[in-house]
C-alpha cells in the first residue's frame, strides 16, 4: 500500500514517518517542497536521515497515485493538500486543525465525501482502546445519566495558542462520547500570561452546553511542566468515569534532571493511531473524528475565540 | 531481605491483607547513584472509576497472561526466549527456600555465587 507523508512542518510529521516506515506493507514516500522552497536539497536531507524515499513535489507525490495521505503541513496548506488527495482518491488523515476556517473545512469534508474518501483527524487519544472501553461503558450506563464532562490537555505546543493547538483534542472526545451532539453554547475565557504576547492566548478556559443538558468544562492551557493527558472525567448520577490517554507509569527521582521521574504508561497512540488508519483502507472502519467532527469542533472553538474576545457566552447555531 | 553479589540491598514485603481490596498490590522502589524508580499498581492508569460502583466495567489494557501466553509460543515456535525463563524460577526457589530457612533458624544464609564475570 502506496503511503504518502505530506511535508515535515508539524512536529510529529517525523514520528509518522518513522512509524510507518516500520509498517509491514506500507510502501512509503514523503514530499515537504514548501520546508525550504530556496533550497530543495533540506527536504531530501531529512528523508535521507530517515531512510525514507522522497520526491521534490507536490505534483510528483500526487502522480504517485498514493492510496492515503499523512498531511502534516502548515495549516494554511492543508486544505489544497486534503482536495489533491480527495483528487486522487487517496484516504486521508490530517493533523488538527483541519483549517484555519471553517469555509475551508466545509469545501474540504464536501470534496472527501463527494470522491468517497475518508478523511481522518490526527487526534491521538481519540483512537485508544481505553477511550473506546470508556465509551462503551458510558453507553452502557456505568455512570448513569451523563451531567457534566470536566477535562484538560495543557501541552505546551510547538505552535499556536491554547485554543488554537489544544482544544480540539479534547472536543474529539466529547463529541465521540457525546455521539456527535452539536453545541448549544459557548463561554472561554483566556489570558496570555505564560506566552508573554498579547494576541497570543497561553491560557483558556472553555465552558460548552449542549442540547442534551450535558456541560463541558475544558482547561486547554498552556502549562509549563505538561503531564501527558489529555485527561477527562465523566460525571453522571451513578458515577465518574476518569480517563487518562498518558496516565504515569513510574515515578521518582531522575538525577540527570535533578528533577522528577515521570515514565508515561498507556499504548502508544502515534502507532494506534495510524495502524487504525492503515487498516481502514481495507475494512471502511476506522476510529478517530471524521470530517463532520472537525466541523463541529472547529464551530465551539471559534465560538470560544468570540466569547474569550467578547466576555459573553456565544449561541452556536 | 537480600544482600547481592554486587553489593546492592533489596528488601522484599509479601503479606496477605485483612480485606481482598485490592485483590493484588505490587508496588516497588529502585534507588542508585542515576536517581530512583518507583511504581504502584494503585496509580490510576487509563481509566478509572469514581464516586459510584463500577460492576463489571474497567480497562486495563492487554492482559499479561495473553503476553505471557504469547512469548512463550514465540519461543515455542523458534523466536527469542522469553523475558522469564527456567533459570528465574530456579533463582526465585533457592532464594524463597533460603527465606523459609532463615525465618526458622533466626540467621542469616549465605547463597552459593557464581564468580562475576
Amino acid at each position: 500500500m502506496k503511503v504518502a507523508v505530506l511535508s515535515f512542518a508539524h512536529e510529529r510529521a517525523e514520528t509518522y514517518v518513522r512509524l510507518l516506515r516500520d509498517m509491514p506493507g506500507v510502501d512509503l514516500v514523503t514530499a515537504d517542497p514548501d520546508g525550504s522552497p530556496g533550497d530543495p536539497a533540506r527536504g531530501r536531507a531529512v528523508a535521507e536521515r530517515l531512510n525514507v524515499s522522497y520526491v521534490d513535489s507536490w505534483d510528483e507525490v500526487f502522480a504517485l497515485g498514493p492510496e492515503a495521505v499523512v498531511v502534516t503541513s502548515e495549516v494554511a496548506r492543508h486544505s489544497e493538500l486534503v482536495e489533491r488527495a480527495a483528487e486522487v482518491e487517496a484516504q486521508v488523515l490530517c493533523e488538527l486543525p483541519l483549517a484555519t476556517t471553517e469555509t475551508d473545512a466545509k469545501a474540504m469534508v464536501d470534496t472527501c465525501d463527494i470522491a468517497g474518501v475518508r478523511l481522518a483527524l490526527a487526534s491521538p487519544a481519540c483512537f485508544s482502546a481505553a477511550f473506546a472501553a470508556v465509551r462503551k461503558g458510558i453507553a452502557d450506563g456505568v455512570v448513569g445519566t451523563l451531567s457534566t464532562i470536566h477535562g484538560s490537555y495543557n501541552s505546551r505546543p510547538a505552535a499556536g495558542g491554547a485554543l488554537g493547538a489544544n482544544a480540539a483534542f479534547l472536543l474529539d472526545l466529547v463529541d465521540a462520547v457525546l455521539d456527535g451532539e452539536p453545541a448549544a453554547q459557548v463561554y472561554a475565557q483566556s489570558n496570555s500570561v505564560l506566552s508573554g504576547q498579547s494576541d497570543v492566548g497561553s491560557a483558556a478556559l472553555v465552558t460548552v452546553r449542549y442540547p442534551s443538558g450535558t456541560v463541558a468544562a475544558i482547561d486547554c492551557s498552556w502549562s509549563l511542566s505538561p503531564m501527558g493527558g489529555p485527561t477527562m472525567t465523566f460525571v453522571g448520577d451513578r458515577a465518574s468515569v476518569e480517563f487518562d490517554a498518558c496516565p504515569r507509569l513510574l515515578g521518582g527521582f531522575d538525577a540527570a534532571t535533578a528533577g522528577e521521574r515521570r515514565e508515561p504508561g498507556g499504548a502508544d497512540l502515534y502507532s494506534v493511531m495510524l495502524k487504525d488508519f492503515i487498516a481502514a483502507y481495507d475494512s471502511g472502519e476506522g476510529s478517530g473524528p471524521d470530517g463532520a467532527a472537525a466541523l463541529r469542533t472547529l464551530r465551539v472553538i471559534r465560538a470560544a475565540r468570540e466569547s474569550a474576545h467578547s466576555g459573553q457566552p456565544v449561541e452556536v447555531g | 531481605m537480600l544482600t547481592h553479589a554486587g553489593g546492592a540491598l533489596s528488601q522484599i514485603v509479601s503479606r496477605w491483607t485483612a480485606t481482598p481490596q485490592p485483590p493484588v498490590r505490587v508496588a516497588f522502589h529502585v534507588s542508585g547513584t542515576g536517581g530512583t524508580v518507583s511504581y504502584d499498581s494503585e496509580w490510576p492508569q487509563e481509566v478509572r472509576v469514581a464516586d459510584g460502583a463500577a460492576g463489571n466495567f474497567g480497562y486495563a489494557g492487554e492482559s499479561v497472561f495473553v503476553a505471557e501466553m504469547r512469548e512463550f509460543a514465540t519461543a515455542f515456535a523458534g523466536g527469542p526466549e522469553p523475558r522469564l525463563g527456567a533459570r528465574d524460577a530456579l533463582a526465585a526457589v533457592r532464594i524463597t527456600q533460603a527465606a523459609a530457612e532463615s525465618a526458622w533458624t533466626g540467621r542469616a544464609v549465605e547463597l552459593p555465587v557464581k564468580e562475576l564475570a
